[in-house]
């Protein structure tokens, strides 16, 4: 492997060198999560206006 | 549209509905019927979501390929049924008429009624109908049962919850978010539309007839089809088509096969298709002369437009037709990069285009790799599965990370091959791609 290219591949991060399906699955997580987020602003906001 | 607007465009769909609840500053009723009520919208919202991500819209997915649009409708299946099943148990408040000082409904859920009927409806139906998607190769003999059984079914259950959530929903009562959720449900069954409606009429009006079968390999067989009365399809090698062969286009009997030749072969369309089920074991019966109609092209298993300074075509069995593509597109364009081909089968009966392959394969910067799992005696090429070990063999331990590298065949094979390629450091936007099978 070239100079080059082991410093191209030093940069990537962990995610980015994931197998297409897992990258597919920490997507699909990151989105549920921030639905959930979403969920619990709404749900919590009766504690707020209580 | 890439990934990130195809997320952002996801959430704000889904969030939205929960964001007009919030923002109509209706009171709340307590902590557990909001969550009941949230999770009963989202719900609703993703299953809405869902229709967009299952059609074959290339502004959904022709940026990041379809086979990842449809990989996240299997995906957010999953949320959506996680929370319409929990949305009932979590409400407290009794059923009951609307009391004459509570007009908001902020102490009696619905009357019991049509519209609790259809969301009982909807909740039974919906595990029931992915339960069926999970199993649908058992279940179903034929992928037009399947089709025709997916998408009324979905309608049917995004209709039965579109009502309960209407009529049923205290926060729906506001005409700003009954409107969102109908103009949503419009949306959706529009979608249905299109590609059970609209697209056959678009392709009535551009027929094709089917010049050739042959059969080229053990159950393999190259169908040509010529544009009856048009140009032909505009594509990019490595793509692929849903093909309908001696059926109305309105018949849903149709199936997804990658395009063998080059877009250089101007008009002619060719087809590598192994028999594997279905209509497939009927292709050899297909005569001469029978209408065909294609749906397409789909699918971003294709280098143009990346940057390489060299190509590995990696495939397995009958993954070579989008390989077959590429190459004799690069042949056509006199392209000098280097390349290697890299095919996988069981037996040398099932080689497709060999004799084509080793002269397009002959020039020096060129290398042929063909490997059997079961060789016949005298067998001079590589012998075992294709997998991270051959791919080692083949290309080192540093294959050059400034080559793209892509990957067709049986999902086993490709993410065998895909983690070796990863873990000799080819970085994974160098490796391409399509997997429709995960479940």
């Amino acid at each position: 492997m070239t100079e080059h290219a082991k410093n191209k591949n030093a940069g990537q991060g962990r995610f980015s060198q994931m197998p297409q399906h897992k990258r597919l699955l920490g997507v699909w997580w990151v989105l549920n999560m921030l639905v959930l987020g979403a969920l619990a602003a709404y749900v919590l906001r009766v504690l707020a206006l209580s | 549209m890439n990934g990130i607007a195809l997320s952002g465009l996801y959430l704000f769909v889904v969030l939205i509905p929960l964001g007009l609840a919030m923002a109509g500053m209706r009171e709340p009723r307590g902590f557990w019927d909001e969550a009941a009520s949230g999770m009963g919208m989202l719900a609703f919202a993703i299953l809405l979501a869902e229709f967009l991500l299952s059609g074959r819209f290339k502004a959904m997915s022709g940026g990041v390929g379809m086979d990842i649009t449809m990989r996240f409708h299997q995906l957010l299946a999953r949320s959506c049924l996680v929370l319409a099943i929990l949305h009932p148990f979590f409400y407290q408040t009794p059923f009951g008429r609307a009391l004459p000082y509570d007009p908001t409904r902020q102490l009696t859920l619905a009357e019991p009624g049509l519209a609790l009927a259809t969301g009982a409806a909807a909740w039974v139906l919906l595990p029931a109908f992915v339960l069926l998607s999970l199993a649908r190769d058992k279940v179903f003999k034929t992928y037009e049962g399947w089709r025709w059984t997916h998408g009324l079914g979905a309608a049917l259950i995004a209709f039965l919850a579109w009502h309960h959530t209407v009529y049923a929903g205290r926060y729906a009562q506001d005409p700003a978010l009954a409107a969102v959720w109908t103009g949503l449900l419009a949306i959706a069954l529009a979608s249905l539309l299109s590609v059970y409606l609209v697209r056959p009429l678009l392709q009535r009006a551009r027929p094709w007839r089917v010049a050739s079968v042959e059969k080229v390999a053990d159950r393999t067989w190259e169908a040509v089809l010529k544009p009856e009365g048009h140009k032909g399809l505009e594509f990019r090698a490595g793509q692929f088509g849903w093909i309908n062969m001696g059926h109305s286009p309105f018949s849903l009997a149709e199936n997804p096969f990658s395009i063998a030749s080059a877009p250089a072969e101007s008009g002619v369309l060719r087809f590598i298709i192994k028999e594997l089920g279905d209509f497939t074991n009927t292709i050899g019966n297909v005569p001469p002369g029978t209408i065909a109609y294609v749906d397409g092209p789909f699918g971003n298993l294709t280098i143009d437009g990346i940057k390489a300074t060299g190509h590995a075509l990696i495939a397995g069995g009958v993954g070579i037709a989008p390989m077959l593509s590429i190459l004799r597109q690069l042949e056509a364009e006199r392209d000098d990069r280097p390349v290697i081909v890299v095919y996988g089968n069981r037996i040398a009966d099932q080689i497709v285009a060999g004799a084509e392959l080793r002269s397009l394969c002959s020039k020096d910067n060129r290398h042929l790799v063909q490997c059997l799992s079961e060789p016949p005696e005298g067998w001079a090429g590589e012998t075992g599965m294709l997998d991270g070990a051959l791919v080692r063999r083949v290309f080192g331990s540093t294959p050059d990370p400034d080559w793209l590298y892509i990957l067709c065949g049986p999902p086993a094979m490709m993410s065998g091959v895909e983690v070796a390629l990863i873990g000799l450091g080819v970085p994974s936007d160098r490796i391409l791609l399509e997997r429709f099978t995960y479940d």
